[in-house]
């Protein structure tokens, strides 16, 4: 291993003594910031578009450690360090000692090996208590050589537990001024933050996205270490599994990071073990024909029973992560009510509400230029032909807004119903206003776009002069309406009608994928490999469905919840 | 009347843009892989590192260099807690033109230069101090003119005003031990010294004053998902209607808000000035949407003198509206400005032209050296608009801009004008981009007009 990446301690190496940490962050959306295949294409993209001035702009927060050590800006990921493919990793915070406040994920990372100084949210009483205990053998500063090799001192940092530490990454703004993400911006001017609610009350407690009032009942009980099945004394553990709207798209032999994985293969190696063909199973083996051909590496039928093995146990916990995605997300938005206010054979007219259920930040929160949060509203005849459509997607997945390649080319219709909380991208055309663009790189104004910092005060502004974000999210427990209108002449087929209606989740619309494929994507994906990956884990929050005929008026129109199951990763399997 | 000199340009104009399409076609050649599609691609795209451009280095990176990768120091801890990683980059413009143009009453030639020079002293992420001067093109300019017969020559009117030196930062970051649970809104920002400011797309304010303002964001009022409220002092360097005020004082109330459907921008001003100037109340709203695929941008601003219309303020109204619209399987755009003028506005703060630059490039002047704007940009008893055709090409990197444009008197004042421009631009490797502009048209009562301009501009 190169000497300065030992500067940078891997996961793994925390995971053996704080293995319940590792195994949460291991699947977090924070452990997957640089493996993710459309971030590594994206800041490739924006970089390219900026001529190169973006920098490590968007890598600083990916991947801090890659970029302490000097990495390069665009390369696949299979060939960084393993401290930098971990995106956010455990040193990423707990090598921090300072308030660097908000700075765009420019925080310094204290390099140093094992045994140097970790931050920690209390110091080091329990580290003391642990060294003195010789059962747990723990390296001291008087004695390294034939103990365990920890760090051998945890420094309380005042920080690391408020609101404020994730705001040195949750509140992204560019060197010219751009608003990219203001997470802790609109926490600071949230209910939440005058309660003294703090981001780790709702995102590192037992039930993501939310906090239940009590830090006793709140965040999960029990060692913070276990070492060789010794436990150090029971207390508080915050949870470091971060689910969110982000989710893995990648092969599951590289994510979830995993250390058994890559004891037996490289990466490399798992991407070219077919899990979807059904490698390792006797259910596959016994069947095969003669003549099927396994890569080298693969061509030994215990490898692929062991690959099976961690495959199975890797989709596991992305499907468990995927459940938490929706618990936080169900947390997050809720449909409120759904009024109908027409139902004759003029027509029929309702309302959906959409309400932002937490009070510490809009909705969709964080880099909400990307995320889509939509109502899909359909309604069926009695034969069950459509009658009415919104919220439904393009054939490359898209919703069929001004993004939609299909929309733009004038092959469909714009989706005039749509109701999206995805905020957008404006860039400022050279006459003619503002216009949406997918990226925030405006060439209307500029053949060479520069990042550069902003030549006036973009504080008082809000924003640089050539690009902003319309923001559209909800605020702290805000809510929204969205109208349908079905004129007389759509109520074709026979009644009663049955609409359904479905909030629904996308980490990523399908035109970012299309936006930023020309760099390539990492692991040899193809960008419609990417798209259908995206596409497919949609997460549905939840559904209502109503009869509606219209000769009964819009009094007998009830509208019914539906179960909705959490999501699972392997549906796209 | 003679032209020649006009016409001179207008040829090399020609020869440049030839010239420039020649060396951007090898360029683009190398790069010819990078194509875009029109849907997904279904095979893999290998990563595209070969050609990954470096980052280009600024004239002076003094500490942490500018968005590089490496390890970043810890900084110095203050009494008040803040964290402070001084970091200094120098970075800026240079821009060189020959330029000239014939309005129908003077002719005009020069080779004219402006460099733009910045220093940017980083504290924190949200702290900083900028300092910035125009050495050229200030006064008289720097370069030669030519052609009018009046001051032709050389011009060396080298200058160190400082043009721009501010502080801006926020409250709850530069004292973050007011508030260390993050439960109370400290995150007040404010910029103090002499600085840019411009609101309403440039119509309402748009000059270089010393000022002090104090904002407030990421509020939200019931149904609105973002709302930013500045409010701003100027006590001196005010220009009004392009003559500096020294009297005037300037107070203002900026708003934005994010609406689902609009963003909606309400600013009001008030300026106190001696008795020759005068007190004044400006006003301005913008409404920015989209409706279905055309891009909307409305504006009303008006100026009201308090007393009599002066020199430095006039009472009106300016309607202005911007649509703008992508076609279908391009990235191109279309767009149509139109504004009418109702009484003289006079902006609340200008130091050069009128407030209708933004009506299109007709109306604006090239920034640099003695050459004015096509078309009169005051926004005094008149209509018009623009429209006009922006076409890119060869990934963006290159683009050309067909405008047609005029404006026409409301008070009978024999001063209607119309005009045909073209721009074309090209960017040239990592740094430079080369630009050429030409136009023509007609005033009434007067000689058709003529211009044309190239200009490099080199970025560092």
């Amino acid at each position: 291993m190169h000497f300065e990446a030992l500067q940078y301690p891997v996961a793994a190496t925390c995971g053996s003594c704080h293995p319940t940490h590792f195994q949460q962050w291991s699947v977090s959306p924070h452990a997957y910031s640089q493996i993710s295949p459309v971030f590594n294409a994206m800041q490739a993209t924006v970089t390219r578009l900026t001529n190169g001035t973006n920098g490590d702009f968007c890598l600083r927060c990916h991947t801090p450690v890659g970029m302490a050590l000097g990495e390069e800006l665009f390369v696949s990921n299979l060939q960084r360090s393993q401290a930098s493919r971990e995106g956010v990793t455990c040193t990423t915070c707990h090598r921090v000692n300072q308030a660097y406040g908000k700075i765009s994920g420019r925080v310094s990372i204290n390099a140093g090996d094992i045994y140097q100084p970790i931050s920690g949210p209390t110091g080091s009483d329990e580290l003391r208590q642990a060294q003195g205990d010789p059962d747990f053998n723990l390296a001291t500063a008087d004695e390294r050589t034939r103990r365990r090799a920890v760090h051998l001192d945890a420094v309380r940092f005042f920080q690391l537990p408020t609101s404020g530490f994730c705001g040195t990454c949750h509140d992204v703004t560019s060197q010219g001024g751009f608003r990219l993400e203001e997470a802790f911006s609109e926490f600071k001017n949230s209910p939440a933050a005058r309660r003294g609610v703090s981001c780790q009350d709702c995102h590192m407690g037992v039930t993501p996205g939310t906090f239940s009032g009590e830090p006793e009942t709140n965040y999960a009980f029990g060692p913070a270490a276990s070492i060789r099945g010794l436990n150090t004394s029971a207390r508080l553990l915050t949870d470091h599994t971060f689910a969110g709207p982000d989710h893995s798209i990648v092969h599951p032999g590289i994510f979830p990071h995993n250390p058994e994985a890559a004891e037996l293969a490289t990466l490399s190696e798992w991407l070219e073990f077919d899990y979807e063909a059904g490698w390792g199973p006797d259910a596959f083996e016994d069947t095969i024909p003669g003549d099927y051909t396994f890569p080298e590496r693969w061509g030994d039928i215990d490898d692929r029973f062991d690959a099976r093995l961690i495959i199975d146990e890797q989709i596991e916990r992305l499907d468990e992560y995927m459940g938490q995605h929706t618990t936080v997300f169900r947390n997050g938005y809720q449909v409120g009510n759904i009024v109908t206010q027409q139902a004759n054979h003029e027509g029929i007219r309702f309302q959906v509400e959409v309400r932002n259920a937490t009070d510490g930040h809009n909705v969709p929160t964080g880099f909400i230029a990307e995320r889509l949060v939509y109502l899909q509203v359909t309604v069926f005849d009695s034969e069950g032909d459509t009658v009415f459509a919104s919220g439904d997607l393009d054939p490359n997945g898209d919703l069929r807004d001004s993004h939609s390649i299909y929309v733009h080319d004038g092959e469909l219709p714009r989706d005039q119903y749509l109701f999206n909380l995805q905020s957008n991208f404006l860039t400022r055309n050279v006459r003619g206003g503002e216009r949406e663009q997918v990226l925030a790189v405006n060439h209307s104004l500029d053949p060479l776009p520069f990042a550069r910092p902003a030549t006036f005060s973009t504080i008082l502004t809000g924003r640089p002069q050539g690009a902003r974000i319309h923001r559209k999210g909800i605020a702290p427990l805000g809510n929204r309406w969205a109208n349908y209108t079905l004129e007389e002449d759509a109520l074709t087929g026979n009644p009663p009608y049955r609409a359904i209606v479905r909030l629904v989740a996308g980490m990523i619309p399908v035109n970012l994928v299309h936006a930023i494929q020309d760099v390539g994507f990492d692991y040899g994906m193809s960008a419609r490999e990417v798209a259908d990956a995206i596409r497919s884990r949609h997460t549905l929050l939840w559904e209502y469905q109503a009869i509606i005929d219209p000769a009964q008026g819009p009094e007998q129109v009830t509208w019914v919840a539906q179960d909705v199951p959490p999501a699972v990763w392997e549906r796209s399997h | 009347m003679n032209h020649q000199p006009i016409h001179r340009i207008l040829a090399l104009c020609s020869a440049t843009v030839t010239a420039t399409l020649w060396v951007d076609g090898a360029w683009a050649q190398q790069h010819e892989e990078d194509g875009r599609g029109h849907g997904l691609a279904a095979d893999p795209i290998p990563l595209q590192t070969d050609h990954f451009p470096k980052r280009p280095r600024l004239l002076l990176e003094i500490g942490e260099r500018f968005l590089d990768s490496g390890h970043l120091s810890q900084g110095i801890r203050l009494p008040t807690g803040a964290v402070w990683r001084p970091a200094l980059w120098v970075f800026g413009t240079y821009r060189s033109s020959v330029q000239g143009f014939d309005n129908g009453v003077t002719e005009n030639g020069e080779w004219a230069h402006r460099l733009d020079i910045f220093a940017n002293l980083r504290l924190t992420g949200t702290e900083r101090v900028l300092i910035g001067f125009r050495p050229a093109d200030e006064f008289g300019g720097v370069g030669y003119n030519f052609g009018s017969g009046i001051n032709d020559g050389w011009q060396d009117d080298f200058n160190g005003r400082i043009e721009t030196l501010f502080f801006e930062g926020d409250f709850g970051e530069l004292f973050p031990f007011l508030d260390d649970d993050d439960s109370r809104p400290f995150d007040i920002g404010f910029a103090v010294g002499r600085q840019n400011l411009s609101f309403q797309e440039g119509i309402l304010i748009n000059d270089n004053i010393d000022a002090v303002g104090f904002t407030r964001n990421s509020l939200r009022p019931p149904g609105t998902s973002n709302l930013r409220i500045t409010g701003l002092f100027g006590w001196n360097d005010i220009h009004r209607n392009n003559v500096e005020d020294s009297s005037a004082r300037l107070l203002a109330l900026l708003t934005e808000v994010d609406f689902p459907f609009s963003t909606i921008a309400v600013d009001l001003v008030y300026t106190i000035a001696g008795d020759v100037t005068g007190d004044a109340v400006y006003g301005g709203v913008g409404a920015v949407q989209r409706i279905g695929r055309f891009n909307t941008a409305f504006r009303v601003n008006v100026s009201l003198p308090v007393s009599a219309s002066t020199v430095a303020v006039t009472r009106g109204a300016l309607l202005f509206s911007e649509i703008s619209w992508t076609p279908h399987h391009t990235e191109n755009l279309f767009y149509i400005t139109s504004f009418w003028a109702v009484g003289t506005f006079s902006p609340a703060a200008r130091a050069l032209g009128g407030p209708l630059g933004r009506a299109g490039i007709l109306f604006e002047s090239p920034g640099m050296g003695r050459s004015g704007s096509p078309l009169n940009s005051r926004a005094g008893d008149v209509v018009g608009g623009a429209i006009g055709h922006q076409m890119f090409f060869a990934h963006d990197r290159r683009q050309l801009i067909a405008e047609l444009a005029g404006r026409k008197d409301t008070n009978a004042a024999g001063e209607a004008a119309v005009a045909l421009g073209l721009r074309f631009q090209q960017a040239l490797g990592r740094r430079l981009i080369v630009r050429v502009d030409g136009f023509a048209g007609a005033r009434q009562g007067l000689d058709e007009a003529l211009g044309g301009r190239i200009e490099t501009l080199v970025k560092f």
